[in-house]
């Protein structure tokens, strides 16, 4: 297996994942691609370095990704959590019987802190643990459990009320 | 709630059901381009050695500058300043003092007594001029007295 093939399979692997953490602060989709792919540059040649690459590549995605946010508003003062200006395009795939519970789902992470939306993307499609969470996010794990608890807590009562007719 | 307590949540087993989005067909083709680019260009880091050498040698050549200053400067005189002369009073030629005549030695003495008054009375004229001075001797009688005139 030579270098070539390796990042492809790190592609493969978690690439739709990173660009859907991504999408926490990205205009778009597209400009979530772009994010992941500038992370992605920095982080490969990093990799041999870190005892975790699969955190440190969403510590990178995350950096780029705020960095691209903050010029963002300093350039034309939109906020750092596109929520005003939403994406109305799917993050998530699902079947289509189930399009209008993704719909809900979508909405409902919109309405969540900033803080916890992360940590249930990474806990919830990136399978990563709250140890990985922490350091990617710079939090302790109890933090990390916290902001854990608390957004499944506020996701349950929003897709209630979303069910509530 | 930690990892490793298994979850039975609802609400978990909903969200996990739906994948993320899949990227677009571009996306790999564009990150080899980017990879690619990065590997063409020089990188950021220098290498270890030039990363060591530079700094030392900045160091060392501070140290050589430093010590060249302190040695034409701190310890000769400065050259800004203009020269001062320092004459002694009194002084009125450079020329350098003429030797003196070593006085007599106490064997000298003992000779000259042992050999009577009259080479003790010369060998003592000939002390007495050294120490005066520089007076025009007149010579009478075969000895040398120094001028009042």
């Amino acid at each position: 297996m030579n270098d070539s093939q390796r990042w492809t399979d790190w592609i493969a692997s978690h690439g739709p994942q990173l660009v859907l953490f991504a999408r926490r602060w990205a205009v778009d989709h597209a400009d979530a691609e772009d994010l992941v792919q500038e992370a992605f540059v920095r982080f490969w040649p990093a990799r041999s370095g870190v005892n975790d690459p699969l955190a440190y590549l969403y510590r990178c995605v995350r950096t780029v990704a705020i960095d691209a946010a903050r010029s963002r508003f300093a350039r034309d003062g939109r906020e750092l959590a596109v929520s005003a200006t939403r994406d109305e395009s799917p993050q998530l795939d699902c079947e289509l019987e189930n399009d209008e519970r993704r719909q809900q789902i979508e909405a409902a992470l919109a309405e969540l802190p900033l803080e916890q939306a992360e940590v249930v993307t990474l806990k919830i499609w990136s399978n990563l643990t709250f140890a990985q969470i922490a350091e990617v996010t710079c939090a302790s794990p109890g933090t990390v459990a916290s902001r854990y608890r608390y957004a499944m807590e506020h996701l349950r009562r929003l897709l209630s009320e979303s069910n509530t007719p | 709630m930690n990892d490793d307590t298994p979850s039975h949540n609802p609400l978990e087993e909903q969200l996990s059901a739906l994948r993320p989005r899949q990227l677009s067909d571009g996306f790999a083709q564009r990150l080899g381009e980017r990879l690619e680019r990065q590997d063409g260009e020089p990188q950021g880091r220098r290498p270890l050695g030039t990363r060591f050498f530079l700094p030392v040698a900045a160091i060392a050549v501070l140290i050589l500058v430093a010590l060249w200053l302190v040695q034409n400067f701190a310890l000769r005189e400065n050259p800004l300043l203009p020269k001062q002369e320092i004459v002694m009073p009194g002084a009125e030629s450079h020329e350098p003092p003429p030797p003196q005549t070593p006085g007599p030695t106490l064997f000298a003495y003992s000779q000259a007594i042992a050999s009577g008054n009259d080479g003790l009375d010369e060998l003592l004229d000939r002390h007495a001029a050294t120490l005066l001075p520089d007076v025009p001797v007149k010579e009478s009688a075969g000895q040398r007295w120094p001028s009042i005139e």
